[in-house]
This record gives structure tokens, C-alpha cells and sequence, in this order.
């Protein structure tokens, strides 16, 4: 928190970054419509795509049917995923939250790989985001029962003992089932880093709709959230209800995840790095954050999907090795900041 | 005279019956004391060298289901115990069936190499991501086990005279490629994986450059709308596969192969499962069936 200690003077308002990631977020998607690709597309394409569409010019129809869905995609995914990790985060007042370390992302991955290989039949049938709704859910009560979310003060340490655990639990079962289900085992990679470079406009419906619910809901948790950073016992003076906003913040985060993990399996670490990022440019203010972490979020995940397919251009690599890259680095830069801080 | 020859046969015979076969394989030297009577395949690839041979594997890696082996080929074999999936056989079924040679894929295998030579000589030798050529060379090898390089010498000669007609009959410049599609995506084999190492020996082209290293590419729609081979062939893991997906891009009626319909879905137990010449001369025939009838078409 800033104080003034000078004399008032102009100051920018504090929403100027969300200002600045608009325009950021244009370039971004600009970026990754027409970069790296085997068509030689450019700006101009794009230009003329919007001025005078062409449907028999091959150009186009790479940018319209695979670019856009593919750029749209990681749009919300990034979004979805950076406001589940700022949920998770004041939720649980735990900075290391998020919903890859949890194990929430890999719980709806788990029954995400148990639709898609059949191995389940009866579950093949359902929704897909009902499907990663369940795996989500499933894991965030489990974290939420072990690591002692219902009773008033958390344990922080129970919690991420709990979400790891988890974690690894789910990830070694599905590893298993791809090892079972799959007769190459190319899968395992597969299922265990996200990838949107399959995306299509069935996606983009699909994933639209859940997660501006998910951040809708988010945006309005932003009060009670600002209230419990003060911490939980002041929140209960002041009148927020502790248990109803952990329900309802479980509920969110859960949506999220299963929404961005039904459409680009489990893209790692988004959800970590980008609450850390948006606090330090707007501060704390949960009612900023939402907006702000969005914003960032979709501009991490486009920029990501971008470098990820330059990687090892022309061969497309799963975005989700990029974002793990980037954020066990983060991670170590985290680590050692607190470290410092402590000292 | 007759019968100075029949003595030197009868030394000459049982001196080879009781020598050593030494083979040189991957990762060193198989030495074997006789002939094997018990053998397991971990691969595929090897149960097509074995069927050439008319040796039946007692035991198969075969991911549980007897009938990822191709009906020609299996039809020549007698039944097998399954040893699991090929990514990891099952040690104890190997243990049990008292193998006197096991062959097994230098890819997968290599880590579980000295466990298996615990159990029985191991003959380890390439099978997945080879190519083509590979193929021969490790085909002969596991006839060299055997002492039946002139058998299998022989089997490689008339399978050439067999490609060699069939190339006769595909006079044609166009580019083919076979892909596999599953629920995780489209790989395409380039000119190194086997699939493609078959186009090229039938003397068609792959619409992939011949120096691509990697055998499997994963396909975005866009890399396959770019890649655009003239005849496109695709193995289906699945009733819903990633390819299923594509069609329902407009894209997709762009690709030369979907226009020219000369698009075809194929066996991928056949085209990708099973590399050996068996295999090899089945999918030659039905790229001298799909060329001809579609060029007819035209």
C-alpha cells in the first residue's frame, strides 16, 4: 500500500494499466493472427481480411477459420486461467496458490483424458465442460476438505500440502490413463501440456460463455476478496460472510479451470504468474485486479502461443511447454524475493 | 565317392548345428548356442520378419489385442500369449513362457535391456521410428538368429521383385502421404518414417522435403493445408478422431486431396502398426489401386 507523504499533486488514474494492456492486447492478437506462419500471412492480409473478405483466397481462410478461433481461444483461456489464479490466491491468502499447483487444473484434465480416450464410455457422452466441470470440482472440494478451507482460520501451509499432493495424485492418474488407453504413449506428453493449436470456432462457443460467467462472478467477489486481505477475522467484523465467499470463490475458480482446461487441457502456471504481475502495476485492489489480471492474462497466453510456434517453426509446439518455462522461472524469482523480504 | 560325401555332409551338418550363432545387434552381440525354439516379439515389426521364417512367437507384445497384427500375418501364425503393451511388456509373462530368444525394439526397450537378458539372449534391434531400409536390415538379422540369412535373403529378393512390379505400375510424379489421426491429433510420417520410406521405394514423392529427421510430425490443419500432398491416406485410432474435426473446416476442401477426392481413410494396423515387408507390399498394392482408379477417374 502507497502512501502520500508530498503534497497532492496530479496522479494518473489508478485504472491508466488497464488503458495501456487494451491497445497491448490488440498488438498481441494482431501478433499472433498473422506470425509464424507457412502462408507468409502479414498485416496487410489482416487488412484485407476485415476490408474486402475474400472466402476462395487461401490467406483468408487461414486467418478466419484458424487463426481467429485459435487466437480468441487463448483469449479466454488466458483470461479464465489468470482470474482463477487471482481468486485461488485471495481466496486462500496464499501467494503460491494457483489452479496448476492446486491440482485443480490437473483434476479436470483427469477426467477430461478419461473422456477423450473412452475409457469411461459413459462419461465420453457428456458436455466436455461438464465433464472438466466434474474433475475440477472434485479436486478443488477435496482441497478444500484437506486442506481445511471450512473451518474459520486456514492453515496455509495445510493448504499447499494438500493442493500438491493433489496435483501429483491427479497427474499420475492420468498418466496412467494414457499409458492404458494409448498405444504409443505419444499422449502422455499430450495430455499433461496444454496446446490450443487444434482450436476451432466450436471452442470458442464453448468457452466464451463459462468464462465471462466465471469472471463476472469474479469481479463481483472483488469487494469481499478486498476485505479478507485485511484478514479473516477483521472480514467477519466487518460483516463479510467468510463461508459464502470460499463457496463462492471455490465455485468460480472451479468454472474457470474447467472452462480453460476443456478447450486447452492443463496450460500451466498462467494462473500463478499473473496475479503477481497485475499486483505489482495496479496494487491490491481486487476490484483493479479482476480487470487488470484478464487483460494480462489473455496478452500472456497469446504472446506465449506465439513464441510456442516459433519454437520450432514449422512444427507447431504446445503452448503449455512455454508457459511452464516461464513460470517455474517465475516461480524461482518468487521464492527468492521472499526470501529476501524475510531477510 | 557317394559315400565320402555323405560322411563329410553328416560332419560338416552337425558341426554347424553345434556352432555358436553370433549376431550383432544394437547394442552389442547375441550369442546363441542352438536355434531358438521359444521365441518373444516385443514389436510388431519382428513378428512380420518371424512370419517370413515360419516361426510362430510364443508370446507377443501386442497392447492386449491379437488382432493389431494384420490378418496376413496373422493367419500364418498360431497363437501367442499376449505380453501386454509394447511400451512396457510385462516382465513375469516373458519370465513365464520360458523364451529362449526375445526380440526386442531398441526405442522402447533399451531401458529394460539387461532385465530382459537376465531372462533370456536378447536380440535388441530398431523397430519404431524406423525406416524403411532399417527395416530390411533388422529383418535379416532376425533371420541371421535363426541361421536362415539365405531364407531371408531370398524372401528380401523376391520382395523387391514384388515392389519393383509394382512401381512398374505407378508411373506418376504425384506427392502421397499417410498420416494417423487419434483424438490427440494429426501426426503426419515423413519420408523417414516407414510409411514413407514405402512411397519412396514405389518411386512416388512425399510432399514433405526428404531431409525431414523427424519420422511423425504433429499437423495443425494449417501445416496439412500447406503441406497439401496430392494423394492424402489417414489412419483412424478411433470412431471421433482430429481429422473429423478438420472436415469441418472450410479449409479442408482446399487441400488438392480432398478436391482430386483422392483423400482415403486407411487401416493404420497396416500402414503404421505393422512395418514389414508383408505390410509393406499390402499398402504398395493399395496405392497402385487408389492411383490408378482415381487418375481413371479424372
Amino acid at each position: 500500500m502507497t502512501i502520500a507523504l508530498s503534497a497532492p499533486r496530479w496522479r494518473p488514474p489508478v485504472w491508466w494499466p488497464l488503458c495501456v494492456m487494451l491497445p497491448g492486447l490488440a498488438l498481441a492478437f494482431a501478433l499472433s493472427l498473422s506470425s509464424f506462419s507457412l502462408f507468409g500471412l502479414g498485416w496487410m492480409d489482416m487488412w484485407r481480411v476485415l476490408i474486402d473478405y475474400d472466402p476462395t483466397s487461401i490467406k483468408h481462410q487461414v486467418l478466419v477459420s484458424l487463426r481467429l478461433p485459435r487466437a480468441l481461444v487463448a483469449i479466454f483461456v488466458g483470461a479464465s486461467l489468470a482470474v482463477a489464479g487471482l481468486v485461488m490466491q485471495g481466496m486462500t491468502r496464499n501467494e503460491l496458490a494457483s489452479p496448476s499447483v492446486f491440482g485443480v487444473s490437473a483434476g479436470a484434465t483427469l477426467t477430461f483424458a478419461l473422456s477423450a480416450t473412452g475409457l469411461w464410455p459413459g462419461l465420453s457422452a457428456l458436455p466436455i465442460v461438464l465433464v472438466t466441470f466434474c474433475g475440477a470440482g472434485i479436486a478443488g472440494a477435496l482441497v478444500f476438505i484437506l486442506g481445511g478451507l471450512h473451518r474459520a482460520p486456514i492453515n496455509p501451509v495445510r493448504v499447499v500440502l494438500a493442493g500438491v499432493a493433489l496435483n501429483f495424485l491427479f497427474l499420475s492418474l492420468t498418466r496412467a490413463i494414457v499409458i492404458l488407453a494409448d498405444e504409443n504413449a505419444y499422449g502422455v506428453f499430450h495430455w499433461l501440456t496444454g496446446s490450443i493449436g487444434n482450436a476451432t470456432f466450436a471452442d470458442v462457443r464453448l468457452v466464451i460463455p463459462w468464462t465471462l460467467l466465471g469472471l463476472i462472478a469474479a469481479f463481483w467477489l472483488s469487494h469481499p476478496l478486498n476485505l479478507l486481505r485485511l484478514g479473516e477475522e477483521r472480514m467477519q467484523n466487518l460483516g463479510g460472510g467468510l463461508g459464502r465467499v470460499r463457496w463462492l470463490g471455490s465455485l468460480t475458480v472451479i468454472l474457470l479451470v474447467a472452462a480453460g482446461v476443456s478447450v486447452a487441457g492443463p496450460v500451466g502456471f498462467v494462473g500463478l504468474m499473473v496475479p503477481h504481475i497485475c499486483r505489482f502495476i495496479v496494487g491490491q485492489d481486487y476490484r483493479l485486479l479482476v480487470p487488470m489480471c484478464s487483460l494480462t492474462g489473455a496478452v500472456l497466453m497469446l504472446l506465449a502461443d506465439t513464441l510456442a510456434r516459433g519454437l520450432r517453426f514449422p512444427d507447431d509446439s504446445p503452448v503449455g511447454i512455454l508457459t511452464t518455462l516461464l513460470g517455474a522461472g517465475f516461480f524461482l524469482v518468487l521464492a527468492r524475493r521472499n526470501r529476501a523480504n524475510v531477510a | 565317392m557317394l559315400r565320402l560325401i555323405t560322411v563329410l555332409s553328416v560332419i560338416v551338418f552337425s558341426w554347424s548345428a553345434q556352432a555358436e550363432i553370433r549376431v550383432q545387434d544394437e547394442l552389442g552381440e547375441l550369442v546363441l548356442d542352438s536355434v531358438p525354439q521359444r521365441v518373444v516379439a516385443l514389436e510388431f515389426s519382428f513378428v512380420d520378419a518371424l512370419a517370413a521364417l515360419g516361426v510362430s512367437p510364443v508370446g507377443v507384445a501386442d497392447d492386449g489385442d491379437a488382432s493389431r497384427l494384420i490378418g496376413p500375418i496373422r493367419d500364418q501364425l498360431d497363437e501367442w500369449t499376449s505380453l501386454g503393451v509394447r511400451s512396457q511388456p510385462s516382465l513375469e509373462v516373458i519370465a513365464a513362457l520360458k523364451p529362449d530368444l526375445i526380440i526386442a525394439d531398441v526405442e522402447r526397450h533399451a531401458a529394460v535391456y539387461e532385465d530382459l537378458k537376465r531372462i533370456a539372449p536378447t536380440l535388441i534391434l530398431k523397430s519404431r521410428g524406423e525406416t524403411y531400409e532399417d527395416n530390411l536390415d533388422a529383418v535379416l538379422k532376425v533371420a541371421e538368429a535363426f541361421g536362415q540369412q539365405d531364407l531371408m535373403e531370398q524372401r528380401i529378393a523376391e520382395h523387391h521383385r514384388i515392389m519393383d512390379g509394382y512401381a512398374a505400375q505407378l508411373d506418376s510424379d504425384a506427392t502421397v502421404m499417410f498420416a494417423v489421426s487419434s483424438v490427440k491429433g494429426v501426426y503426419m510420417h515423413g519420408p523417414q518414417a516407414y510409411a514413407g520410406g514405402v512411397v519412396h521405394r514405389l518411386g512416388l514423392r512425399s510432399p514433405l522435403p526428404q531431409d525431414t529427421e523427424q519420422p511423425y510430425i504433429q499437423a495443425t490443419l494449417e501445416r496439412l493445408v500447406q503441406t497439401n500432398p496430392d494423394y492424402l491416406l489417414v489412419g483412424e485410432y478411433g470412431d471421433q478422431t482430429a481429422v473429423d474435426e478438420f472436415k469441418q473446416n472450410p479449409l479442408w476442401s482446399v487441400m488438392a486431396s480432398v478436391r482430386q477426392d483422392t483423400y482415403v481413410e486407411t487401416d493404420p494396423r497396416l500402414w503404421s502398426l505393422n512395418r514389414g515387408m508383408i505390410s509393406a507390399e499390402i499398402m504398395a498394392a493399395e496405392l497402385v489401386k487408389l492411383l490408378s482408379t482415381s487418375t481413371a477417374s479424372r
